[in-house]
């Protein structure tokens, strides 16, 4: 429940009770001496209703003013006979969101602190640091700020969340550089090397974040760390582009890795939070309140925002999904190879036990690498040629450079 | 910047308290040739033009309301509209001056000067419209003749003549679009009617930016009522806001008519109550400081 009060000249009464008259609203009223204070309280879902209807009729732009309150406690209001999605009120999400989002001193230092601790964790391959990191990472307002402007169509928003979120992924990469520099003995830890490869669970995350921190900003009940989602998307990344520079300065080998891995999963993340974000906002019914007219531009404007940021989204994504559709390619010759060994082995040494077999599959050159351990009852000339069987066998059907590592063990 | 947009109804008293109060450099007129028509003998009648030049003019009111040449060229069986000197002289040289394909622009920004007025009026299309009004017993006239013949309440049909041909003056079209505000000063519901008709500037008033606020005539003339009718709209200010509600953010509105609130409930549009005074000198001022609140 919300409690609205509304501080109006006395003059203007009869104005602002016509109004809320219209929507069925009962209010209680005290009198100063120019003005007058009229208190409503009503449910989350009709606040927005509640300010477009008296600042339609100029409250808080041009007499007056209003303010929300959060109540705790108090008997349920009589139902209006207008329905609405339970979510908070546009007024409510973007006067949150227009601070969050603003470049201050305070939104640096929390950057900077976060970017310190993503690296630290990154370089000494910490996951604790590095989910500390997350937790006092500030993105979460730019990132939806910038959402909230392109839905809205406030220019003003846009701008500043854009401005706040490009100079603080600046700092993270910035400060991933220096960190990598002072640190004496670097070298790539296997957290750093995995956000390098970004995968297709890489883009279901970043959506999954969006949607999430889309979904707690809209919720009328407050949700706490939703921000940590956002954070886990966008800080590590940029901590180890950072990183990466310095390796290649230091000539640490995969440097190049590092920095490109990372650019692909940033910008991906990025573009899924915000297109996310703004799907989300666009069909909870968050639209401008001002007039139709605003309504249908901020509509158009939306709807060609998107769709750049979608065909960025796919472009970024082209890398990611051609290595996911190589990495399925890879498991599945992979499992034929293996499937081959063992009809093999089954047809021709029935009294072979198979251990264990691992075959590592590399399209990029073109190899397959085939870990056999076996078990045999006695060492004889025919097993010593079976490498050599496997090799060509594997060569010969599927036309690729094989490699075959084979353990004998004795059964007793 | 400011654009206001006029039409061939002025309330004097209004538009001039506003302007004063603007600093020159701060806003532009521009006037809408929605009433504009054509007489018999083929002059073209600008009437938001003439009406502007009559009420901006620092000229002497008597200078201003002279009749002289009406009366000697009606005399020649030249003119029937009844018109000022001022109006006359205006409209014969602005055909001349169109009929020799010459920039409508550079001629209001001569006539404008030789008038000593400091306010830049601006054209909004080239070439001019003519408005033709159709009769119930099919008889086609131009606007004037309708008001003076009082056969408002024989209007059948309006339209203008080669509105396809009509296009936007280049220099407005880049003032419309850099303004912050767009005000729509007490136009009437054919002129609304008429923004709607051309494509271009439904265009820009659609895609517009900044804020499109239309200052609500006090009341609806008979002319008005008319139009609304002809068009499909209830007969008051309800249907005057229904039918403009796409091309504007905000409609500014006598606070007495505290109907509007209750029937407009459901239109999605600001609707700013003020007080509406346009006779009294002291009140006017209050009207005006509220119109400049909403215009900050």
């Amino acid at each position: 429940m919300r409690a609205i009060h509304i501080i109006i000249p006395k003059d203007k009464e009869k104005i602002v009770t016509t109004a809320l008259g219209s929507l069925g609203i009962k209010h209680e009223k005290i009198e100063g001496s120019g003005n007058i204070l009229l208190i409503l309280t009503v449910a989350e879902e009709h606040v927005e209703l509640v300010i477009d209807a008296i600042k339609k009729i100029g409250v808080g732009t041009i007499y007056g003013t209003y303010q929300i309150y959060n109540v705790e406690s108090a008997p349920k209001p009589a139902k209006l006979g207008f329905k609405a999605t339970k979510r908070a009120s546009r007024e409510e999400i973007l006067s949150d969101f227009q601070e969050k989002a603003e470049l201050t001193g305070n939104y640096v230092l929390s950057g900077i602190s976060a970017s310190v601790l993503a690296t630290l964790g990154l370089l000494t391959d910490n996951i604790i640091i590095t989910i500390a990191s997350m937790i006092i990472a500030p993105y979460f307002g730019p990132m939806i700020g910038t959402s909230l402007g392109i839905v809205l169509n406030i220019d003003e928003l846009r701008r500043e969340s854009l401005k706040s979120e490009i100079i603080g992924l600046g700092l993270s990469v910035l400060t991933g550089f220096i960190f990598s520099m002072i640190l004496p003995y670097t070298i790539p830890t296997s957290r750093m090397l995995a956000i390098s490869n970004p995968t297709y669970i890489d883009i279901i995350f970043a959506i999954m974040a969006g949607l999430a921190a889309a979904i707690s900003v809209v919720n009328v009940e407050a949700t706490a760390l939703v921000g940590v989602a956002i954070a886990a998307s966008i800080v590590p990344p940029a901590s180890n582009i950072g990183i990466g520079f310095a390796f290649l300065l230091k000539g640490v080998p995969s440097a190049y890795t590092l920095m490109f891995g990372s650019t692909i999963l940033l910008a991906i993340n990025v573009l899924a939070i915000t297109t996310t974000s703004i799907l989300f906002f666009w069909l909870t019914g968050i639209k401008p309140g001002e007039s139709i007219r605003k309504e249908l531009i901020a509509k158009k404007i939306a709807k060609q925002r998107l769709l750049a940021l979608l065909i960025s989204f796919f472009i970024v994504s082209i890398p990611i999904l051609l290595l996911t559709l190589d990495h399925f390619e890879e498991k599945q010759i992979e499992r034929e190879i293996s499937d081959t060994i063992e009809s093999f082995l089954s047809s021709n040494y029935p009294d072979l036990e198979i251990i264990d077999l691992n075959v590592v599959y590399t399209k990029a050159e073109n190899m397959t690498y085939i870990y056999l351990t076996i078990g045999a009852h006695e060492i004889n000339a025919s097993l010593s040629n079976l490498a050599e069987s496997l090799r060509i066998l594997i060569s010969n059907t599927y036309h690729i450079k094989t490699r075959i590592y084979l353990s004998v063990y004795l059964i007793a | 910047m400011i654009s206001i947009l006029i039409d061939g109804f002025i309330t004097e008293k209004l538009l001039l308290s506003l302007t004063k109060k603007l600093s020159e450099d701060s806003f532009v007129i521009v006037s809408i040739p929605s009433f504009d028509c054509e007489t018999s003998s083929g002059i073209h009648i600008s009437l938001a033009f003439n009406n502007l030049l009559k009420v901006l003019s620092p000229e002497k009111k008597r200078t201003k309301y002279e009749y002289k040449l009406f009366h000697f060229l009606k005399k020649l069986n030249f003119i029937e509209n009844k018109q000022t000197d001022l109006e006359l002289t205006v409209s014969m040289l602005q055909t001349i001056w169109v009929k020799n394909g010459l920039p409508l622009r550079a001629f209001y920004e001569r006539i404008t000067r030789g008038l000593n007025i400091s306010t830049t009026i601006l054209p909004l299309l080239e070439p001019l419209p003519n408005l033709i009004i159709e009769l119930e017993d099919g008889d086609k006239k131009n606007f004037l003749d309708v008001i003076d013949g009082d056969l408002t309440e024989k209007i059948k049909k309006i339209s203008y003549d080669e509105l396809d041909k009509i296009k936007l003056v280049t220099e407005t079209k880049k003032v419309l679009e850099n303004s912050d505000k767009i005000l729509l000063f007490q136009i009437s519901p054919l002129t609304v009617y008429f923004l709607k008709s051309i494509g271009t500037l439904k265009k820009i008033l659609e895609t517009f930016k900044g804020t499109i606020l239309y200052l609500l005539p006090k009341k609806l003339r008979q002319i008005d009522k008319k139009f609304l009718s002809i068009l499909k709209y209830s007969e008051d200010l309800t249907g005057l806001i229904q039918m403009s509600q796409e091309q504007v953010d905000a409609v500014i509105f006598d606070e007495k008519q505290r109907y509007l609130i209750r029937e407009l409930s459901d239109v999605k549009l600001t609707l700013y109550p003020t007080p509406y005074y346009i006779k009294e000198d002291k009140k006017i001022n209050e009207f005006i400081e509220s119109l400049l609140k909403i215009l900050e």
